[in-house]
């Protein structure tokens, strides 16, 4: 039988362990990118005629809503939902469509760091609505406020909600909308399984779809994040998929 | 590779055979395939570098062609003889007694450090001149002052001398008139890159750094990336850079709310 040095069995043994150690780290690895986000099931655009759709969705200051089974520190984080159930970062838009984006906004304000955001940009006729009042600068937001009896609106947006082209779209969107806070005083008037919540902004927009089997990505560029200012703000919630960033697809269905 | 093995392992096959000339041999092969890899880089390095479309990139394209005129036979001169002692002195016995000892050879070193140090020294010269080139120009009236804002994950564009933003995913450019980025982060580090025009700043939280000023000469369509590992969709981080004729420009600021 051929001899081997003592050097070549060690050889072995250790390119054994250190393989078996590499393939350990991928296994943890794999394990962490899944803990980056939290997506769950999709969720489609309600069909309201042959080209257009309605997409509702929520957005509140923590996530006791649409996140309720998590721990610390992630149930405080401010959320996008679908409507008042399930996480909504993963949304299916019908082509050529256009689609009505209706968001109920709980939120407070937050001062923004790049004014970029705070204008209507991409919609259909380059406006929102804030309880029903038309708006395309955070600027309008004082003036409709003396119109809207019985509601005060922070002056500053809680969030945005931007959709933007992936690399080399051949079809791009811009969409981005910066959705008004609420007062930091108003009461908590509204009871969400069990949470409590103030009234909420209904802010509503329009704007138009591409053709099927493209993806757009959609986020919020409000500093909303931990500690809510720089240089936190754009941390947890703002970069971990399920809170406040996702995918947008538009697909046949 | 000791003599005693090339000796034994020789020996133990031909024994007559008269030892080659490795040294020729290896030199011969690293002469041609140097030819082979210089002409070949310079064939096919305008069909494999990214277009030229200003005149940094055009200085970067040329640098990056020289440097690696230069690179193809130092890397050839390290794999040529490591893949010659590899095919030729391997011996499947261990070796039982110690190589000659190495003797000095000044001749070999000084030329060694002679050559490596010349290399460095143009390097350095060259390196120093087309950086004089890219950043001499000097901003002028005439320049267009682009603001740019890095956020996780998007560039924002602002033009203060029209007084408008961009209203999407585009930088649009004048063909033919400087211009400068003047750039800046919210959140975390990124990397401001338009290959095409030979521009990349890094992006800095609370910081402005300004390219260099750079002239687009080709209208076409580019891409702005960001080069700096930025988050979890660094990969998405990207916008349009559009170079249109200066009629159109204007025709596009007004579009975007601005004045030309």
């Amino acid at each position: 039988m051929r001899q081997h040095s003592s050097g070549f069995v060690i050889g072995i043994v250790a390119a054994i362990i250190l393989g078996f150690g590499f393939l350990i780290l991928i296994w943890w690895g794999l394990g962490s990118i899944s803990d980056l986000g939290s997506e769950s099931g999709v969720i489609r655009a309600t069909k309201t005629g042959p080209n257009s759709a309605t997409l509702q969705l929520s957005t509140y200051p923590d996530a006791h809503v649409c996140h309720s089974d998590s721990g610390e520190p992630q149930i405080d984080w401010v959320s996008y939902c679908s409507g008042d159930n399930g996480l909504a970062t993963q949304l299916e838009l019908p082509p050529n469509s256009v689609i009505t984006v209706i968001i109920r906004q709980y939120d407070s304000g937050t001062t923004l760091v790049n004014n970029y955001f705070g204008q209507v940009r991409g919609t259909i006729g380059g406006v929102a609505s804030l309880d029903g009042q038309p708006y395309s600068n955070m600027s309008q937001v004082s003036q409709i406020a003396k119109t809207v009896k019985g509601h005060t609106f922070s002056s500053d947006p809680g969030h945005t909600f931007t959709i933007q082209s992936t690399p080399n779209s051949p079809y791009p969107i811009f969409v981005s909308v910066p959705l008004v806070g609420v007062s930091d005083d108003a009461p908590n008037n509204v009871t969400i399984n069990g949470n409590q919540y103030p009234t909420p902004n209904i802010i509503e927009f329009q704007f138009k779809t591409g053709p099927a089997g493209l993806t757009y990505l959609w986020h919020c560029y409000v500093p909303c994040g931990n500690d809510r200012g720089q240089p936190y703000g754009f941390s947890g919630p703002m970069w971990t998929l399920g809170y406040m960033a996702g995918m947008v697809h538009v697909t046949n269905y | 590779m000791s003599e005693a093995n090339i000796t034994a392992s020789t020996a133990s096959t031909a024994p007559a055979e008269q030892e080659p000339n490795h040294f020729r041999r290896v030199l011969i092969a690293w002469i041609v395939l140097s030819v082979v890899g210089i002409v070949l880089w310079i064939v096919l390095a305008p069909f494999i570098l990214p277009a030229a479309a200003s005149n940094l990139s055009s200085t970067d394209d040329l640098t990056f062609i020289v440097l690696t005129v230069l690179a193809i036979p130092v890397a050839l001169f390290v794999f040529v003889f490591l893949a010659y002692s590899l095919l030729f002195f391997r011996t499947r016995e261990r070796p039982t007694e110690d190589p000659p000892p190495l003797k000095p050879r000044p001749g070999l070193q000084i030329g060694w450090l002679g050559v490596t140090g010349v290399l460095c020294l143009f390097l350095f010269i060259w390196g120093m001149v087309a950086y004089y080139q890219e950043t001499a120009a000097a901003a002028t009236p005439n320049t267009l002052i682009v603001q740019v804002t890095g956020q996780q994950w998007m560039w924002t564009f602002n033009y203060p001398q029209y007084g408008v933003s961009s209203q999407s995913q585009v930088i649009e450019l004048p063909v033919n008139r400087p211009v400068q980025f003047v750039v800046t982060s919210e959140d975390v580090l990124h990397g401001f890159a338009i290959r095409a025009l030979g521009v990349r700043v890094d992006a800095n939280p609370g910081e402005i750094t300004t390219t260099p000023v750079v002239t687009p000469t080709q209208i076409g369509n580019y891409t702005v990336n960001c080069v700096e590992m930025c988050g979890l969709l660094h990969s998405y981080m990207w916008e349009a850079v559009n170079v249109v004729d200066s009629s159109s420009f204007n025709s596009w600021i007004i579009n975007q709310g601005g004045h030309p």
